[in-house]
């Protein structure tokens, strides 16, 4: 790499023939053995890196590039495609069933990202002002949800969620004298079922925030917590003053990681509602499969498969530019 | 420094999350436990059977749907781990001229959602004629899993000391000798890392699966657990049965490994 980016005198150089001033025999011999070297090392750097070339070009590159070109087509899947240009995409945004996805990802957003990382950041404020023991146990168990296989928690809520029974919510609400014998469908009724997801979310990512912004606020020097307390500040100024601003880039990973993770609820839906009652849950990622494979518009599942790569791209780096630009 | 009630109350609180997070996985671990055939909603019982996991294991086919996910998150982990460790040395240490390009399309394919690219994946393999077979399952996993792991391994052979690897090419180790025997020594947490995210990104799967796979017979664990929900909805023990049977294998790593699962996180964060 050095000898290219020398550039060509000092690559001429290096190579000792049409140097001006001659190289001793001993330098050149260790020169040529140097690049012969260096020239195994790339054979073999090659070698080594062909089987992932092969790998992303036929299955990561190339079918994204097949997704644009069907993005750009109208075509059921088995007979001849023709061209609609830009239709599919704004589709995205005329489809009330497309458009109103989208605005259930936003919804979504809040509770699988901005929910869960409030709860985790009051959380590790508070365990940092107490120091209290065995934090170990309580982050195994706090990310213990994240490791579940995402059918089986979908199942278990929608049981949790059911109108009645006993140690379901609403069994326990009417245990309590909160409720009556038969509650709220909550994951079945149009009012309630995306809230209802959404809370299976933030339970779900409350512990991946959790532990991601533990280390940051225990890095924190304890100096600064006191010479803030010494300056009169009570609980929130400090919050706001020191705990946000230092973890800034842990908060925003953990927003971004969430986020992302917010884009691709299809098994949580598919499992927890199939997008319903009526399109109460329909999300871009169950809007694609069904497209796709059941109602055979190739077209609009790839377009809206493309948008979903561009807002996970935006978000990222939108996430980090905004970061970056307070720091 | 702080009260005694201030202490408490923390405690408190956290123990409340604990339980909340808890309390979902503890009625399915209980209502699995319940007597075969409950179909009284989840319910907890003193009398305890397995009967429930004896019959998700026979009847409910789980046997065969385990059988299936082993095969596909072993053929996965152990292709993409050898692939990506290669990949990742070259990029990070051989740099041959345009393997910063590798770097950034692997950085890229692990932006990329499953949603955009299963649409084209399913076509491409219709005309290769290998849907619904492990190919459909293993090779997009496999890809995902170089794309996300190049990177990783990247990150982690970047941080081994330049010297390390000089001195063993001045001993005259050969490039499969230095990267097997003395660099992958050194980036082992790295490696087991790796291993355990793509392990529980290909065990929990389930899109990929729904969509390449109409056979029952090579139905992986979630597939297999979501269709027995529909043919069983009613049947709560047999169904959390096979739910403890789906989550359990990445619940044993996990605690095994939570070192490793916890490191991995911030490979998304690496990213940005």
């Amino acid at each position: 790499m050095t000898a290219l980016s020398n550039g060509p005198a000092a690559a001429d150089t290096a190579r000792g023939g049409r140097a001006p001033r001659a190289n001793p025999p001993a330098a050149e011999a260790t020169a040529r053995a140097r690049r012969r070297r260096r020239g195994r090392e790339w054979l073999s750097g090659y070698l080594f890196l062909a089987p992932a070339v092969l790998f992303l070009a036929v299955l990561i590159i190339y079918p994204l590039g097949k997704a644009v070109q069907y993005s750009l087509q109208r075509w059921d899947g088995i007979g001849p495609a023709s061209y609609v240009g830009l239709s599919n995409y704004t589709q995205i945004f005329t489809d009330p069933v497309e458009r109103g996805s989208l605005v259930n990802l936003g919804i979504l957003l809040v509770f699988y990202s901005l929910i869960p990382t409030a709860l985790a950041l009051a959380v590790v404020a508070m365990v940092r002002r107490v120091r209290v023991r065995g934090m170990g146990f309580f982050r195994v168990v706090y990310f213990l949800p994240q490791v579940i296989v995402t059918v089986v928690v979908a199942i278990v809520w929608t049981w949790l969620m059911a109108p009645s029974g006993t140690g379901t919510i609403n069994g326990i609400l009417h245990a309590i004298g909160a409720g009556p014998a038969t509650g709220t469908p909550w994951l079945g009724s149009f009012s309630t079922a995306l809230p209802a997801v959404g809370l299976i979310a933030a339970w779900l990512d409350f512990g991946l925030c959790f532990v991601l912004l533990l280390p940051g606020i225990q890095r924190i020097p304890p100096e600064i917590y006191d010479a803030a307390r010494v300056d009169g500040a009570d609980v929130f100024r400090e919050f706001f003053r020191i705990t946000v601003p230092m973890l800034r880039r842990d908060i925003g990973a953990a927003i971004t990681i969430t986020a992302v993770a917010a884009l691709q609820s299809f098994t949580l839906i598919y499992q927890a509602t199939n997008g319903g009652p009526g399109y109460a849950t329909m999300v871009p990622g169950l809007l694609i499969y069904r497209d796709a494979f059941q109602l055979g518009s190739v077209g609009a599942a790839s377009a809206l498969g493309i948008a979903m790569t561009v807002i996970i791209f935006v978000l990222t780096f939108g996430i980090r530019a905004l970061i970056e630009r307070n720091a | 420094m702080m009260s005694r009630t201030e202490r408490a109350a923390c405690l408190l609180l956290l123990l409340a999350a604990a339980v909340v997070t808890l309390y979902p996985l503890a009625t399915l671990v209980a209502a699995a436990l319940s007597s075969s055939g409950n179909s009284g909603g989840i319910a907890f019982s003193w009398h305890m059977s397995l009967s429930a996991f004896r019959y998700a294991w026979d009847n409910g086919d789980f046997s065969r749907y385990m059988l299936n996910t082993a095969i596909v998150t072993v053929t996965v982990v152990a292709v993409s781990t050898v692939i990506a460790v290669m990949a990742g040395y070259s990029v990070a240490l051989a740099k041959p001229p345009g393997a910063r390009w590798v770097l950034y399309a692997a950085v890229f394919g692990f932006m990329l959602p499953v949603e955009a690219l299963i649409v084209p994946w399913y076509y491409q393999f219709r005309d290769v004629n290998i849907v619904n077979t492990y190919w459909s399952m293993i090779l997009p996993q496999v890809a995902q899993s170089i794309a996300f792991g190049t990177f990783w391994m990247y990150v982690a052979f970047r941080s081994v000391p330049r010297s390390l690897s000089e001195s063993a090419r001045i001993d005259g180790a050969s490039p499969v000798a230095l990267l097997w025997r003395i660099l992958v020594p050194t980036v082992a947490p790295a490696v087991k890392t790796m291993a355990a995210l793509v392990f529980l990104w290909t065990w929990n799967a389930f899109l990929l699966p729904l969509v390449m796979v109409s056979n029952s017979s090579l139905y992986t664990v979630t597939v297999g657990l979501s269709s027995f929900q529909g043919a069983h909805f009613n049947n709560y023990s047999a169904l959390a049965a096979g739910s403890c049977l789906a989550a359990l294998p990445v619940v044993v790593v996990y605690l095994f490994a939570q070192r490793s699962f916890i490191a991995g996180l911030f490979a998304g964060s690496l990213v940005e």
